[in-house]
């Protein structure tokens, strides 16, 4: 029995975890159209310099704030740097996709020549908290704290996109570029604070990652893959969507690895995203095609 | 210096087979499939096992290769025949990773992460200069073979599905039939060209067909431009020249994979930048 | 492309038949390459070392997954020619080292290989040091008599890649038997899972250490793989969870995976005792990451740490990088490698298949690996150190014969 708890309690950090990565990279594509990539590359520079702040001695609140801080400015400067030029020349959809698969390697390989490839793990005293027992499933700190964050990332996203002005204006960016203009909305900075918001919300992502999974450049590749993959089967655009389809993945992925053969467990989300995929373009819960 | 030109030329030749398949599909279909270099570890593990466990003659295990590459490529686009887009992209890319998977952990017939190693050349053919002039060659007649479908009525009809797939359709072309033909014979080309690499390097894992060389694949062709084949050469030739040339410049031994893998990926952002259709590309990547 | 452009195609079509033609044509037989000619031969002359810098090529994995390793590797490979360099180099000629990356696959290793052998002409290579790029350029390497050592190809098909590839790594297949007979007799361990990385060395030791605990009559009842770049390892704590296994044999590639798959072990409430291999067995991992490796059990091939030129070794290594090794066996490999082959070359000269015949028959070989030598088929005679994580620090627990 307990097992079964902890399982579920597994696959609830888990998905809250990657959702929020998912859920980042979606808000960004349905605003800007730019699929992404790089987004990896911002999950992991918030993670690593919390890292250095941690080791540095800064109290753990600053460093993550650090750290987030510097992912906003880093989705920032690259949408800066690279998106909107190519957006200027006309370049969108596909030469914006390698552009950012460009973007990846660059992060990754800086990633690795400052921190090198050694694993690097956050300590914290937090972390070595004794775990809660629920009904006999082992809760750490750490997977609350996850948890807790991730959810009230998603409401702040939500209530951002549906309650606010900018939340409207984005809407309006996404659906129709052209005519936003017209009503007199700033196209490209409501571009410019999707990237900041949305790689906020990465580096938070990013610093519970770190804490979670430790450090080490080469995951900048595995986030990037599964925050695309789980974003698109829950279906462009969509907030509820990318959390849906993260969900539906990990658990699948999961269970596929506990009942069958832990070695090919992302086969069987990946298998599972693309039948999704075949049946339904758009995504489970989303309005436009990829 | 010489070997290490001509070991540096047949790699090029290998690569420029698989991408001139890359491009046909691409290029002139509109169908960016990112499960091309696990196509091309289809065709390197057909060869490589039948080598191995069978008294199969190189070239029917070559053809063999390239048929079974061909025709899983043809059936995966019979699947996703209503598919469109990034979406297709997208379908392609898991498609990739579920045939690495299998490479990777069917280990009863393909050794798993071991790889298969004594991989044989073609008799006559085993040293490295004969080897060459047989890639050559072989890449001369894709070549020809590519750049005739592109100019028949047939590759015209895949420019035109590209361009519009309802006028195409509206025009009584068949798209879908288009799509399944041209998937077989790019997924074929690229088997062909695992086949030789496997051929060409003697050993082989799963990790040779990985996303490293898909992504090297996808630079050879935005920077060589779409819907163009001397682009093609010309991206695979210069990014080649650049990828050696880098190995002689003087980076510090403890940087130097970093720092190499960040001017390779600087130069494909300068050009997709400055030179949005590739250097001599025809159309742009929509 | 026009009507000119496609008549030009045929050109070279043309000209690479008649180059065919001409080159059979004019081919002499083909000479007997990759196989160290019959030691019956009478000894040939001593080959000394061309004039200027005595090149030695180095292949490593420089970016990637498995950057780690080469990261971790070439300090100790360059602090052996700053050494030798200091003591006047290998007959009056100072070491130059061309590092290349091979990026851990058969391509990378195979073109890293080539530009070293054809373009920097070098006789002898330190490297690789994943598997899948020492047999990339293995099968080059043996016909141009070029002779490689690895610190820590562990594949069992380098031993037969060729006479000229050496290493001073054991083969895996070793490596797991060890464990399950450790497992097995001194833990009195009647079953066992085993969570490993699916990789040839991940594969490896999984193989062996399966079989030889079933032989011994244990049973293994969690037998789950794990592919590069997961990091949830959920789903094979809890199967190991459900089978309440006695020890828990893990195998990663890097040392990143390991510490993830024994962290969630734990935090899932498996308390079995672990064991593992060499990739966790250094103190410096040990120290970062205090709680979840406590009371791990890794075995890790013999070399007397204590000894005089290990010793110096690591103090070398730490004064120069700060920390101590990674792979604190593979590292001490690396280093040896270079001495192995200054020594050699001293000895025999600069001819490769002298230097080949030397190190076949090397024995008991002095070096910061302990005393080594090597087998017949190139491999290095070995014994397994078995320690055990206890505060911040692995304690040796024994050695196998």
């Amino acid at each position: 029995m307990e097992i079964y708890v902890q399982l579920a309690w597994n696959i609830l950090t888990l998905g809250a975890l990657f959702g929020l990565m998912a859920a980042s990279f979606s808000v960004i594509f349905s605003v800007t159209g730019v699929v992404h990539v790089a987004h990896g590359g911002v999950i992991m520079a918030a993670g690593y310099i919390f890292y250095s702040f941690v080791e540095l001695g800064v109290p753990a609140l600053a460093a993550a704030t650090a750290g987030i801080f510097a992912a906003g400015t880093l989705g920032v400067i690259l949408n800066i740097l690279v998106y909107e030029p190519l957006r200027r020349r006309r370049r969108v959809g596909t030469g914006m996709m390698i552009a950012s698969v460009a973007l990846l390697i660059i992060l990754q390989n800086t990633l690795l020549a400052v921190w090198s490839s050694q694993t690097r793990t956050i300590d914290l005293p937090f972390l070595h908290l004794p775990p809660y027992s629920v009904w006999g499933a082992l809760v750490s700190p750490l997977s609350v704290l996850i948890f807790v964050t991730s959810t009230i990332m998603f409401l702040g996203i939500f209530w951002l996109m549906h309650k606010t002005r900018l939340g409207k204006a984005m809407r309006a960016v996404s659906d129709q570029e052209d005519v936003a203009e017209v009503v007199g909305i700033n196209a490209r900075r409501v571009r410019q604070i999707t990237f900041f918001v949305g790689s906020v919300v990465a580096g938070v992502a990013g610093i519970l990652a770190a804490m979670l999974y430790n450090l080490d450049p080469s995951r900048t590749v595995t986030y990037a893959v599964d925050a695309f993959s789980y974003a698109i089967v829950g279906g462009i655009g969509s907030i509820p969507g990318a959390l849906f389809g993260t969900y539906l993945l990990t658990t699948l992925s999961t269970l596929g690895g506990f009942y069958g053969a832990t070695a090919i467990k992302s086969v069987f989300a990946f298998l599972a995203a693309f039948v999704i995929l075949l049946v339904r373009p758009e995504g489970l819960l989303g309005k436009k095609r990829l | 210096m010489e070997a290490y030109v001509i070991h540096v030329v047949t790699l090029a030749a290998i690569f420029l087979i698989a991408t001139l398949a890359f491009n046909l599909q691409t290029g002139w279909a509109g169908m960016l499939s990112l499960g091309h270099a696990a196509m091309m570890g289809v065709g390197g593990y057909t060869l490589a096992l039948l080598l191995r466990h069978t008294d199969a003659p190189y070239f029917i295990a070559l053809l063999a290769g390239v048929c079974l590459a061909g025709a899983l490529s043809a059936g995966f686009s019979v699947l996703s025949r209503k598919i469109t887009s990034h979406t297709y992209s997208v379908l392609t890319l898991w498609f990739g990773f579920v045939i690495a998977a299998v490479l990777m952990n069917w280990r009863e017939l393909t050794r798993g992460a071991l790889g298969i190693p004594g991989i044989a050349r073609p008799a006559g053919f085993a040293e490295e200069f004969p080897f060459l002039l047989l890639v050559l060659t072989i890449t001369t007649l894709v070549y020809l073979v590519v750049d005739r479908l592109t100019r028949s009525p047939w590759g015209r009809a895949l420019g035109a599905m590209r361009d519009d797939e309802v006028a195409a359709t509206t025009l009584g072309k068949n798209v879908v039939a288009m799509k399944i033909t041209v998937s077989a014979i790019a997924g074929g080309i690229a088997g062909l060209s695992g086949a030789l690499l496997a051929s060409f390097l003697r050993f082989i894992d799963p990790g040779t067909f990985g996303l490293p060389l898909l992504v090297l694949l996808l630079v050879f062709l935005v920077v060589g431009g779409l819907a163009s084949l001397p682009g093609t050469v010309l991206g695979v030739v210069s990014l080649l020249a650049v990828r050696e040339g880098l190995r002689f410049l003087p980076f510090s031994p403890e940087l130097v994979g970093a720092f190499r893998e960040i001017v390779f990926a600087g130069a494909l952002l300068l050009v997709i930048l400055y030179r949005p259709k590739g250097l001599l590309g025809k159309v742009e990547l929509e | 492309m026009n009507q000119r452009g496609n008549a030009l195609v045929w050109v070279i079509l043309a000209v690479l038949v008649v180059a065919g033609l001409v080159y059979w044509g004019t081919q002499k037989p083909a000479e007997n390459n990759g196989v160290v000619e019959n030691e019956t031969e009478t000894e040939t002359e001593r080959v000394e070392i061309p004039e200027g810098d005595l090149k030695i090529g180095v292949v490593l994995p420089l970016s990637g997954d498995a950057a780690v390793y080469g990261q971790d590797f070439l300090p100790g490979i360059e602090l052996a020619v700053e050494e030798i360099n200091a003591a006047g180099g290998v007959d009056g000629h100072q070491i130059k080292l061309v590092v290349e990356d091979g990026k851990c696959n058969p391509e990378g290793g195979a073109a890293a290989g080539t530009k070293l052998i054809n373009v920097d002409q070098v006789n002898f290579i330190v490297g690789g040091a994943c598997s899948g790029e020492t047999l990339g350029f293995a099968p080059l390497a043996n016909e141009a008599k070029v002779v490689s050592i690895s610190p820590s190809a562990t594949s069992p098909d380098i031993t037969t890649a060729g006479d000229y590839t050496f290493r001073t790594a054991p083969s895996d297949a070793l490596a797991g038997s060890i464990a399950a007979d450790y497992a097995y007799n001194d833990l009195k361990a009647a079953s066992a899972a085993i969570i490993y990385e699916t990789t040839d060395y991940g594969q490896g030791l999984e193989k062996a250490f399966a079989a030889r605990f079933a032989e011994l009559g244990g049973e293994v009842v969690v037998d789950e793989g794990f592919a590069t770049g997961d990091v949830d390892f959920t789903a094979q704590a809890l199967k190991v969870k459900n089978k309440n296994p006695e020890v828990i044999y893990v195998v990663p590639n890097t040392p990143t995976a390991g510490i993830q798959v024994i962290k969630q072990l734990r935090a899932n409430g498996v308390l079995a005792q672990v064991l593992t291999a060499e990739v966790l067995a250094s103190d410096d991992i040990l120290k970062d990451n205090p709680v979840d490796l406590q009371g791990v059990v890794a075995i890790e091939p013999y070399y007397n740490q204590e000894s005089a030129k290990a010793a110096a070794f690591l103090a070398a290594y730490t004064a120069k990088q700060g920390n101590g090794p990674t792979f604190p066996f593979f590292a001490a490999g690396g280093y040896s490698d270079v001495y192995l082959l200054a020594e050699a070359i001293t000895a025999v000269g600069y001819d490769s298949t002298a230097v080949a015949r030397y190190l076949t028959g090397l024995k008991n070989w002095e070096g910061a690996l302990g005393t080594i030598s090597f087998n017949e088929m190139g491999d290095v005679v070995t014994q397994y150190a078995i320690k055990k994580a206890v505060d911040s620090r692995y304690e040796q627990v024994k050695v196998t014969p």
